[in-house]
């Protein structure tokens, strides 16, 4: 019979610190993660000589809010030290204190250490969105995609004009997935507004006349593939000037339709990495209302367009960041379409 | 250390024309930055001591 042997050690687990990592003194006074990550921070600009204005001072310990490090918007995103991913909820972001970088923060609350990974940009969170994993709202954004440690923050904060850095984007609600569409699944949001899936016609897309399209840049641009899939909402302006969508625009007098069209530029591809967007007549020869404005931004690329004499209003979009519509009538009334997102 | 030392080198560098869009551009920044870092501890001449080497023996060589 053999018996486990009092004196035997137990396997220790062990892992290395991170380069860089930052050890706290008199951490039983720090209490909190948040705190945690204020002291590094503030330990790693006293050992560097900076002396950078930190605030707000009232809000330095609320979770939810940025930090403003030398006038830029900075959004904390704590995780336990040995986590690949951090999480990242847009929906905490409120108008005025949106973000301009997001600085991973790796705590071991335990032994007091900090570790920062790096900083995301808007611009990065363009190109790591399309990988990020969703998280009901959120997102888990893996600690890779962080780079350059606390000192690209420093060298960011210093060299750059706080409006070199672009804010985040505030999504106005839950981004919908316009891959869904491919299987015939239209979101709860989009169905509200009226949309309805279309069997797919080719020759609807044809451009017939280039003098249609409102952008004055128009350079004859041809669609490079056939659609995968279609939704159009139909449009109408009532009796009050209003723009209304559904059943609703099925009264009016004047109606057209938006229609979204995902297609790949791919030959062959069943996935679509483009979005179009159009504005028409329900009629084939008939004219747009004057004075509809077509507006759909992504990231820091928008496009607008208002009608006049127009038969068609058309943008595409291409990318993972989330694409935000809206359709203005000549009296102000809008009209806004959930965030859609190709997931490319 | 030498992120420290080439970010501080960048303020500098900035203040001249032709690096003034290191203050406007984020790419510029961080190219900037990496370049002098990469300079300080990896010179190009082999058989070079790196620059922060250099500095910090001088440093240290004093009374």
């Amino acid at each position: 019979m053999t018996s486990r042997d009092p004196l035997a050690l137990e396997p220790l687990e062990a892992f290395p610190m991170p380069e860089g990592a930052i050890t706290l003194p008199d951490a039983e006074l720090l209490g909190t993660s948040r705190a945690m990550v204020l002291a590094a921070l503030q330990q790693a600009m006293r050992e560097q000589l900076l002396q950078l204005p930190l605030g707000p001072q009232s809000e330095l310990n609320n979770p939810e809010r940025c930090l403003m490090l030398n006038r830029i918007a900075v959004q904390v995103l704590p995780a336990g030290m040995l986590a690949d991913a951090v999480a990242l909820d847009p929906a905490t972001w409120q108008s005025g204190a949106v973000p301009q970088l997001l600085l991973a923060a790796l705590v071991d609350e335990e032994n007091a250490v900090v570790h920062f990974p790096g900083v995301l940009t808007a611009a990065d969170w363009a190109q790591a969105s399309s990988q990020a994993e969703r998280d009901g709202d959120g997102y888990l954004v893996e600690v890779e995609q962080f780079r350059g440690g606390i000192e690209r923050l420093f060298a960011l904060v210093q060299l750059l004009e706080p409006a070199a850095l672009p804010h985040f984007r505030v999504l106005s609600g839950p981004v919908v997935s316009i891959l869904d569409w491919l299987s015939g699944q239209v979101d709860e949001a989009l169905l509200a507004l009226g949309a309805k899936p279309q069997p797919i016609q080719a020759a609807a897309f044809r451009m017939e006349d280039p003098s249609d399209f409102a952008d004055d840049d128009f350079d004859g641009y041809e669609p490079p593939g056939d659609p995968l899939a279609l939704l159009t909402i139909l449009l109408g302006i009532d009796s009050r000037e209003r723009l209304v969508s559904g059943e609703l625009a099925e009264e009016c007098i004047e109606i057209f339709q938006l229609q979204l069209a995902p297609f790949s530029d791919q030959a062959g591809s069943e996935r679509p990495n483009a979005l179009r967007l159009i504005l028409v007549a329900t009629l084939r020869d008939d004219l747009l209302p004057d004075g509809i404005t077509l507006r759909a931004q992504q990231g820091q690329h928008r496009q607008e367009a208002t009608t006049k004499a127009s038969s068609r209003v058309e943008f595409v979009f291409q990318g993972a960041e989330p694409i935000e519509v809206a359709i203005v009538s000549s009296n102000g009334s809008e009209l806004s379409l959930p965030p859609l997102q190709l997931h490319a | 250390n030498a992120a420290a030392v080439a970010t501080a080198a960048a303020l500098e560098l900035k203040r001249h024309p032709a690096f003034s869009s290191c203050g406007t551009s984020i790419e510029a920044a961080d190219r900037l930055v990496e370049a002098l870092r990469n300079h300080l501890l990896k010179p190009e001449r082999e058989g070079d001591s790196t620059p922060l080497r250099q500095w910090v023996q001088q440093h240290l060589a004093q009374p």
